[in-house]
């Protein structure tokens, strides 16, 4: 056979190998591709699948930080259940507010009793002492509104000689419940909030004993003083060392100043306030006082 | 030693029964000589022998042999029947190659002498397609026909061409191919077929160098090949055989001599300048033999390679003499293995299709064709591949990349899932926590609550605050016994449970037990969203700040915050809350709240608004000097709230009777801002004032009078239309209901006729004469309920007004006839006028001051029934006639709907006054 027909039937040999070469190949690779176009596309589905069912994947990144800002809203909005409590660490707790917000709370610790509800344990504690009632109202403020769940069960509350000391009595029976699902105290940190504070001391007795003022005192008491002598400007009295003090109209003395002079009466109007409430003292050029 | 093929060549030469065979090598970049070896043939190699030889072997086999047995076989027969292959001397061939490693090398033949014939073509013969022409110039149309021939050419120096044919078969490449399989199992590799004389001139050409015009003349006297071969320079120029029968040597030498001399005779040329012996029949005693027949200047030589060496082995046994021999062979073996030298001819009469046979591959057009198709199904096959595993590529990066965005959807969906069970956790527990807690840890807002309240009733105080399970109580003292009633509402659903009677420092005081139920802390949450809290509570740091503790005084504490950091919005809305307290009437709060404001923020922009809403704040609790000090103050900083400054700095005027001074800063708002919506309402308060006689007379000298710049408008006449006129107020409104049914919106106003009030519905619209005349007659047509309709001329406001300030100076001189007289032209005259409403009530004073009491009463209840700004006053004067008539409980009971109802209303102390009074 001549060498060129059979390098002809070589190479057509070749051929048939390269087209059944190329075409296994080929139909491999188109196999391949159409699996992977399946693939595609039971992928896109799938996606579109999900975006209709959670509607919220296109705005995932809103979602995800509305549900963990809600989280984080929730959480620092509410209680934390304790995981475990008891006397020394409740105690500790409580000094850690007073050091913290207000030092000069100062009270006396009693554990009352302990017990069990459905979901929580609790014990109950009784703290009491003598302190300024704004001091007081933030202490009681970071009770209620720092994280720890601690109820103030009951409270009592008695003015004791405010208008002297500016200190009320006060008796908390404060509860903390715990359950294992808890977080541990130490885990959660206290938190620093804007506080307003009282406007107003409604335990302030705004009538009350006279006070002994070493500050009032060093001003002239109009009570052992004698009006000696009057002008329609001016006051003058004798106070109980002979002394003839003068005095003009917004003068300050003992408790109060005078505020004005009746020169048709022929009297000094003082304000005096001694009880906790101003009130008008007149003295006449007799020495009388109404 | 192991030779590439191309570095190893085998050249074999037959001269009759002699076959001579050299083999050389490329050894150290040299070509050598490695071996020279012969045999002499028992018989040739040709095809006439053989089937000669055949020939007596069937001519035997035709005798009658006696039977013998194969023992008893005589050699003369062995010898017949191994005769066929010792015919051809193919075995002694055989034998001499077996020493040959000639598969190992390239092989190249000389060509049969007597098979070749010479041509030589003239320079120019032939410029194109020469070897066709050659083919057709020396070949018969039968030969080329069989084609049984292989010719080639050579180009001389002078371009004339030496061509060749050799006829017929190659005896020693046949004899080769045949046993090329017993002496090596590979195919034997031929490389070319050359003649003698292009041999021999390739010897020449490639050792020697003469000058172009000499001649030489290569001299091979061999066994039976003897021939005298003439070159010119390089070039062939002529070949003579050369026949010798004489057997003595120097009878040969001397014949060959006579042929030469004859040759140079015939040609005339010096064919002896340059004589190279070559041949198996020359030795040295030739060389001196024919130096001296020579002319003197010729030169006699026998063959020497010098560019040829010999393998170290072999120097002793390769002679010049054996070379000599051997030169025909050395030069088929030499141009094997130097292909690149131009001196060699490029002559080969190999067949072509032995030589296209030995070619590793070749193809016809249909191999090419068969190849095109390779390349174009491989070429579009790994374009097709090449275009899918793109698209592969890319599928997989999309798959890739939806892979990607499938699991991190899933990774969201996850989170999402885990927050929300977080959170779903969170919220549980938080319910749980909420259960737990309750209504307790409201502390903070309870104490806030009573601190805020007390601040506002001052001379309370409380000293004892207790819990129980379900509400607390408060004790405490006041000078006032009312403050234990608002005290009792600080909470929902509080309890007064005592009140008695104490003397303290000879001051009267109130001490008071009262309980609350815990407030609700959703209430609490409500508020402060609202915005109202007390309590404002913001994180702010991680750290906890180190508050200190506020010095304790003993005077009331005043309100101070630890606030860190107010933002822009809060202080919005701080102001906010201070408004809207103020608007709910809560003045004193207000004003404290707003005096608070502007000594936190002194700065801030709403600083100036919060100082002039103190002004009004004072100016409604009395404080009017107060007020004017803070409204000229407003007015100073010129900022926006000075219109309203001016406008109530003359009103703080007005108040207290100067109406010159009043006038003067309600037209320096007309005359500053004459488009700003209070100007319209200070204008008719100027018109209205001016035109009391006599009112700032006095005065007018000391400050500018007022006068109003404005321009003439040309008032339109408009009426209005009145329908109905009934007496009872609800079957009115039942009226107005339905003619709202059908698009007619009305307002029911009420007028005093003969001490009768009757009310009216007024439609929303005003009218031409004729058109409200068309439209009362349509209505009274459309609904049978209506028996009557009135149309009124509209007058514009500032005319009314006069008229309305007219008769209230009357009222105020005390001439009451006179006043009711005119009220009630007035009440007739603009019935759907605002101020109707006040000269209704006024009536009701007027008819009280006169003693018409019963009639009194009745303006007093319809006033309470429109629910205005007079409802308090009607209240308190409707109590007063009762009281007149000795109906104390009926009068009380209308004091106390105006404190239950009022609280806030300067009245409502004077009812609790009264009734304190007429009590006791």
């Amino acid at each position: 056979m001549p060498y060129t027909i059979r390098n002809t039937i070589i190479l057509f040999g070749l051929l048939i190998i390269v087209i059944l070469g190329t075409i296994l190949v080929n139909a491999k690779s188109v196999k391949r591709f159409e699996e992977l176009e399946k693939s595609n596309k039971e992928y896109s589905e799938t996606i579109k699948r999900l975006k209709s069912t959670y509607p919220d994947l296109e705005n995932e990144e809103k979602v995800i930080e509305s549900l963990e800002n809600m989280k984080k809203k929730v959480l620092e909005s509410s209680k934390i259940i304790l995981k475990e409590d008891n006397p020394t660490l409740t105690y500790q707790y409580l000094i850690d507010i007073c050091d913290n917000f207000c030092p000069d709370v100062i009270f006396d610790f009693n554990v009352s009793r302990s017990g069990e509800d459905i979901d929580f344990s609790f014990n109950t504690y009784s703290i009491s002492g003598k302190v300024n009632i704004e001091s007081l109202h933030f202490f009681i403020f970071q009770i209620e509104y720092q994280a720890p769940l601690y109820i103030i069960e009951s409270i009592t509350l008695a003015e004791e000689s405010v208008a002297k000391a500016d200190t009320v009595n006060f008796t908390i029976t404060l509860s903390a419940y715990y359950n294992k699902s808890g977080n541990y105290i130490k885990d959660i940190p206290l938190k620093s909030f804007k506080f307003t504070n009282l406007r107003y001391n409604p335990f302030y007795s705004r009538i009350h004993d006279p006070i002994l003022d070493s500050y009032e005192l060093q001003f002239l008491s109009i009570h052992t003083s004698t009006m000696i002598g009057l002008t329609p400007y001016k006051v003058f009295l004798r106070d109980e060392d002979g002394k003839i003090n003068t005095l003009t109209p917004g003068d300050k003395v003992a408790y109060g100043y005078l505020d004005h002079i009746n020169w048709y009466k022929q009297a000094a109007v003082f304000k005096i306030n001694r009880i906790g409430i101003s009130e008008e003292e007149i003295i006449y050029i007799e020495g009388e006082t109404q | 030693m192991k030779f590439k093929k191309d570095k190893l060549a085998f050249g074999i030469f037959q001269d009759g029964l002699s076959i001579k065979v050299a083999q050389l090598g490329v050894i150290n970049d040299k070509i050598r000589i490695i071996r020279l070896e012969e045999t002499a043939l028992s018989h040739p190699l040709g095809g006439e022998e053989i089937s000669e030889e055949i020939e007596k072997l069937e001519e035997l086999e035709e005798l009658k042999i006696p039977e013998i047995s194969e023992y008893d076989k005589p050699e003369e027969l062995e010898k017949v029947e191994e005769a066929p292959e010792d015919l051809t001397g193919k075995t002694d061939l055989q034998n001499l190659l077996a020493n040959f490693p000639l598969d190992k090398g390239k092989i190249a033949l000389n060509a049969n002498e007597e098979q070749i014939s010479y041509y030589q073509f003239e320079p120019g013969f032939f410029t194109s397609g020469i070897k066709k022409k050659i083919q057709t110039e020396i070949l018969s149309k039968e030969e080329l026909k069989a084609k049984n021939y292989t010719f080639d050419y050579i180009y001389n120096d002078d371009k004339s061409i030496l061509a060749f044919v050799h006829r017929g078969q190659f005896e020693l490449l046949k004899a080769l191919q045949e046993i090329n399989l017993i002496v090596s199992k590979k195919k034997l590799f031929y490389s070319f077929i050359d003649t003698n004389e292009i041999s021999l001139m390739n010897l020449v050409r490639a050792n020697y160098d003469f000058p172009p015009e000499d001649y030489v003349l290569i001299l091979y006297i061999g066994v039976d090949y003897k021939v005298g071969i003439v070159m010119k320079g390089k070039g062939h120029y002529k070949t003579f055989p050369i026949i010798v029968t004489e057997t003595e040597p120097e009878k040969m030498r001397q014949a060959i001599y006579s042929k030469i001399m004859l040759e140079q005779d015939v040609s005339n040329i010096p064919i002896t300048q340059h004589i190279i012996l070559v041949g198996e029949q020359v030795n040295n005693e030739d060389v001196e033999s024919f130096q001296e027949k020579c002319n003197e200047g010729a030169t006699v030589n026998r063959l020497e390679l010098n560019k040829v060496g010999i393998v170290k082995e072999r120097k002793d046994e390769i002679t010049p003499e054996k070379i000599a021999q051997y030169a025909i062979p050395i030069a088929l073996a030499w141009k094997t293995l130097d292909t690149k030298n131009k001196a060699f001819f490029p002559s080969n009469l190999l067949p072509t299709k032995i030589i296209e046979r030995q070619k590793h591959f070749k193809i016809a057009w249909h191999g090419f064709f068969v190849l095109g198709a390779i390349f174009y199904f491989t070429f579009m096959g790994t374009t097709k591949n090449m275009t899918l595993k793109q698209q592969i590529l890319n599928a997989q990066q999309i798959n890739r990349e939806l892979e990607l965005e499938i699991r991190q959807k899933q990774n969201i969906i996850t989170k999402i899932s885990q927050i929300r069970s977080e959170i779903s956790v969170l919220e549980d527990n938080i319910l749980k926590i909420e259960n737990l807690i309750g209504s307790k840890n409201q502390w903070h807002y309870i104490l806030n609550v009573i601190a805020n309240a007390f601040l506002e009733n001052e001379i309370s105080w409380i000293n004892n605050l207790k819990s129980s399970e379900d509400n607390f109580q408060i004790s405490g003292y006041t000078t006032q016994k009312r403050n234990i009633i608002r005290f009792s509402k600080l909470f929902l659903n509080g309890r007064i449970e005592r009140i008695t009677k104490h003397l303290m420092q000879d001051l009267t005081i109130w001490r008071y037990d009262m309980t609350f139920p815990y407030p609700d802390p959703k209430d609490i949450e409500k508020e402060k969203e609202e915005g109202l809290s007390k309590i404002q509570i913001a994180e702010l740091t991680e750290e906890p700040p180190e508050p200190e503790p506020e010095p304790i005084t003993k005077e009331p504490i005043k309100p101070e915050t630890f606030e860190i950091e107010v933002s822009e919005v809060n202080i919005k809305e701080i102001y906010n809350n201070i408004v809207s307290i103020y608007f709910k009437r809560n003045t004193q709060d207000a004003y404290e709240r707003f005096k608070e404001f502007i000594i936190k923020y002194p700065d801030h922009k709403l600083a100036h608004n919060a100082n002039y809403l103190m002004g009004e704040c004072l100016y409604t609790l009395g404080k009017i000097s107060e007020a004017k000090v803070i409204f000229e103050n407003t007015i100073k900083q010129k900022g926006t709230k000075t219109p309203d400054a001016l406008m109530m700095l003359g009103n703080s005027y007005f108040k207290e009777n100067d109406i010159n001074n009043a006038i003067y800063y309600w037209n320096q708002l007309v005359t500053n801002y004459p488009d700003h919506k209070l100007a319209i309402i200070a204008k008719n308060k100027i018109n209205t004032f001016s035109s009391l006689e006599n009112i700032y007379k006095e005065k007018s000298e000391s400050k500018p009078r007022a006068t109003i710049v404005e321009k003439e408008v040309v008032k339109k006449e408009v009426y209005e239309l009145q329908l109905l006129s009934r007496r009872d107020y609800s079957q009115v409104e039942q009226d107005k209901k339905a003619l709202e049914q059908f698009g007619y919106k009305t307002k029911i106003t009420s007028l005093l006729k003969d001490g009768e009030i009757f009310y009216r519905l007024r439609l929303d619209d005003s009218y031409t004469q004729s058109k409200a005349i068309a439209l009362g007659e349509k209505i009274k047509e459309l609904f049978p309920f209506i028996n009557n309709y009135w149309i009124e001329k509209i007058l514009y406001d500032d005319d009314i007004s006069k008229i309305y300030h007219y008769i209230i100076n009357i009222y105020f001189s005390g001439n009451f006839e006179k006043a009711l007289e005119k009220l009630s032209e007035f009440s007739e005259k603009y019935p759907s006028h605002p101020l109707a409403y006040n000269t209704n009530y006024l009536t009701g004073e007027c008819l009280y001051q006169i003693g018409r009491i019963d009639e009194a009463k009745k303006i007093f209840e319809n006033t309470i029934k429109l629910k205005g700004n007079k409802t308090p006053d009607a209240l308190m004067m409707i109590g007063n006639c009762y009281k007149k008539e000795n109906d104390l409980n009926r009068a009380i009971d209308y004091w106390n709907q105006l404190i239950n109802t009022f609280p806030d209303n300067k009245l409502s102390k004077i009812a609790q006054y009264k009734i304190k009074i007429f009590k006791d």
